[in-house]
């Protein structure tokens, strides 16, 4: 379970984020005032920080070149406007690890700061576990309950997708797009046929069918951490 | 903005008629008020002249009585000319006066050249008002103004005449020396104040010019060298540039903050959404529960998607509002490719959901696609606005071409077109065809339009008809 920061002064917005991402197995603290949220990350104990560069009086950047002097690298995750990039370069510039954009979904929110953790604990470079299913990333090389699995390259690229983001239902678009980007012709069914063949080769149940929004991995397959 | 037209009058016009009717006018009247006073000046001085004269003869004329002891003696008619004189004899001239003396009974005694002809009145005392008498007798004289005084010694009668003609030609002369000069003057003066108020009116035109080619953010005061009479009407146009200004920034601002306020409330709808959405998988509920909450989820999802892109597209026009163009520094060469790439990238998400194909085909070199120098940000907005409306509004499994020529730009789509009547309504602010059930703002094609004009830009759309049947839409970008 990982633990985050949220720095946010609006009460919905920070409830929403909160109640989300406990469903998805992270535990938020949330600070609606910048100096207590400021204060808080000496406990040492976050895995990666939410920080709401859109606060007033622009406590935000503050905060954020503080915590960099002081030599604090905990992943921080800023969010801005849209059409602010000044701020998001400058927030960039002086030591976030990523940005999200107003107004984001939960699932973005889910899979950067996953991201965000993963490279911070180095778990990027050599083993994603999902259930009895194995990725090597650099080697690009799936295993199934301990033995080496056959898949096409396409049929990798999904899997990195579903494993990368194990809490994420994963539309059949989006698939798409990070599959084939606009270039190609799809056939309508190219995503099927690849969850078809990922269900035969990892187990019928590692992939669960939501209709109407998308694919996911089977939670009850998930190993607790 | 028609002008607002009223009877309208010149300044310059009006001064050059005053001018040219009163200075002629005021001349003529100096002049005849001259003309009395100069009179009533040489009168003067001639009565006195004469008066005088008058004088000396009595007092000589005592002494002619010896000259006349005699009666059979005639009268002595003197010459006096001034040849009889000599030196400086100044301005004089001749033929300029006369006189006469008789005895009591009439008898001429003395007389010069032109005197001998005068009127014996023994009544007379002093300015005879009629000449009538002198002009009777020599038909080819002048007029004579005569003046008689008696000698009480001798009872002899003395007259003095003037040659009233050298009067008036006095008159007249000193006149005409001071009258073209004065004429020419007053036509001098209007001309002269004509070109005056000509040159004082010019620093007007320049305003004039300079506010033509201004744009209504501009703040800069105009500095035009004017006269003192001008520039309080100078402030206070810089005064209004400034409020001008100063409105359409808050407008803008106000466009822009209103915009960027309603992220955050509907950034909090978006993730309670998702909470929600988890919350429903995560409940232990039927199918059929199931299924009608999260179609519930949907709708909230649906409008809230769409009052996002209502508000990123204000934003995008609340930057756009300035009458002006854009700041030419921020302009370069468009890198067609690439910004197509980008861009479709960015729309491919959106066409795979409704299972619709993105193509591009480029016809010319990379190079030759329709030379473009201007801001690359925009003509991307311009063409994702382009791309997405085609996604949105053609049905599924649609293809949708982005065609880069050396002389257009194309958008093709092989849906099925908007209906005719719609067609020119297409780009009017927030107006939809009816029965969309699309997200949309509305906002989409005025923002097309408004970049495109900035890049001197124009767009064509049109539906695309095969046998008389409407196959698609097509979207065309081409320099003016």
């Amino acid at each position: 379970m990982s633990r985050i920061l949220l720095i946010e002064d609006d009460a919905t917005i920070a409830d929403g984020i909160v109640k989300g991402l406990s469903q998805q197995n992270m535990m938020v603290d949330w600070f609606a005032d910048a100096k207590l949220g400021e204060m808080a990350i000496h406990e040492g104990v976050f895995d990666a920080v939410l920080l709401d560069l859109t606060l007033p009086r622009g406590d935000g950047m503050t905060i954020l070149a503080n915590w960099r002097q002081q030599k604090i690298d905990t992943p921080v995750l800023i969010i801005t406007a849209r059409d602010a990039i000044a701020n998001r370069v400058a927030g960039l510039n002086a030591g976030a690890d990523d940005y999200l954009v107003k107004p984001f979904a939960l699932d973005e929110v889910v899979a950067r700061l996953q991201a965000l953790i993963r490279r911070s604990q180095g778990r990027s470079q050599t083993e994603i576990r999902y259930g009895d299913v194995s990725y090597l990333p650099q080697q690009q090389q799936v295993f199934y309950q301990g033995k080496w699995v056959d898949l096409t390259a396409k049929e990798i690229t999904v899997l990195e997708q579903f494993i990368s983001y194990p809490n994420l239902v994963h539309s059949r678009a989006s698939l798409e797009d990070k599959l084939y980007g606009w270039q190609q012709d799809i056939e309508s069914n190219a995503i099927e046929v690849h969850i078809h063949n990922l269900r035969k080769k990892l187990g019928n149940d590692f992939i669960l069918t939501r209709r109407g929004i998308g694919y996911y991995l089977n939670p009850a397959l998930q190993r607790p951490e | 903005m028609t002008p607002v037209t009223q009877k309208s009058y010149s300044i310059q016009r009006q001064l050059l008629n005053s001018l040219l009717i009163g200075l002629p006018i005021i001349w003529l009247s100096i002049t005849l008020i001259s003309v009395w006073r100069l009179s009533h000046e040489i009168n003067e001085i001639n009565d006195t002249q004469i008066t005088q004269l008058a004088r000396y003869l009595i007092g000589i004329s005592q002494d002619v009585k010896l000259h006349l002891a005699n009666p059979a003696n005639e009268p002595k008619i003197l010459n006096l000319e001034n040849g009889l004189l000599s030196g400086d004899l100044g301005d004089a001239e001749e033929d300029y006066m006369g006189f006469a003396i008789w005895d009591q009974n009439g008898k001429l005694l003395m007389a010069d050249k032109d005197g001998q002809h005068f009127t014996f009145l023994p009544k007379q005392h002093g300015f005879l008002e009629n000449n009538s008498a002198y002009q009777e007798l020599n038909p080819f004289s002048h007029s004579w103004r005569l003046f008689y005084a008696h000698d009480d010694a001798t009872n002899h009668l003395i007259a003095i005449g003037q040659n009233l003609n050298s009067r008036q030609e006095i008159i007249y002369k000193s006149l005409t020396i001071q009258l073209v000069p004065s004429l020419i003057g007053v036509m001098l003066l209007i001309m002269l104040t004509w070109l005056s108020v000509r040159r004082g009116f010019v620093p007007l035109k320049r305003i004039s010019d300079l506010l033509s080619t201004r744009s209504p953010e501009d703040k800069t005061p105009l500095s035009v060298d004017t006269p003192l009479e001008i520039q309080p009407l100078l402030n206070a146009l810089n005064g209004l540039f400034d409020k001008v200004a100063d409105t359409l920034e808050r407008e803008k601002r106000f466009t822009a903050d209103a915009s960027h306020e309603l992220r955050s409330p509907l950034t909090a709808i978006k993730l309670q959404t998702n909470v929600l959405q988890q919350t429903i998988l995560q409940a232990n509920l039927t199918d059929s529960q199931t299924d009608a909450l999260l179609s519930h989820c949907r709708q909230i999802s649906h409008s809230n998607e769409r009052a996002n892109r209502l508000v990123e597209q204000l934003l995008i026009l609340a930057k756009l509002a300035p009458q002006q163009g854009l700041d030419p520094q921020t302009f370069a060469p468009i890198d067609w490719i690439a910004l197509s790439n980008d861009i479709l990238s960015e729309v491919n998400r959106r066409a795979r959901e409704k299972n619709s194909q993105l193509r591009r085909d480029v016809l010319v070199d990379a190079k030759a696609i329709l030379p473009l120098t201007g801001n690359a940000t925009l003509i991307g907005i311009l063409l994702r606005n382009l791309l997405d409306n085609a996604i949105r509004y053609s049905p599924d499994h649609t293809t949708i071409r982005l065609v880069l020529d050396s002389e257009v730009i194309t958008v093709i789509d092989n849906g099925n077109g908007v209906a005719p009547i719609d067609l020119a309504r297409l780009s009017e602010r927030f107006f939809r065809p009816a029965g969309q059930a699309e997200i949309g703002s509305g906002l989409g094609l005025s923002i097309v339009r408004r970049i495109a004009e900035l890049h001197g830009l124009q767009i064509t759309m049109q539906n695309l008809e095969h046998n008389g049947q409407i196959c698609g839409f097509q979207v065309s970008l081409f320099k003016r």
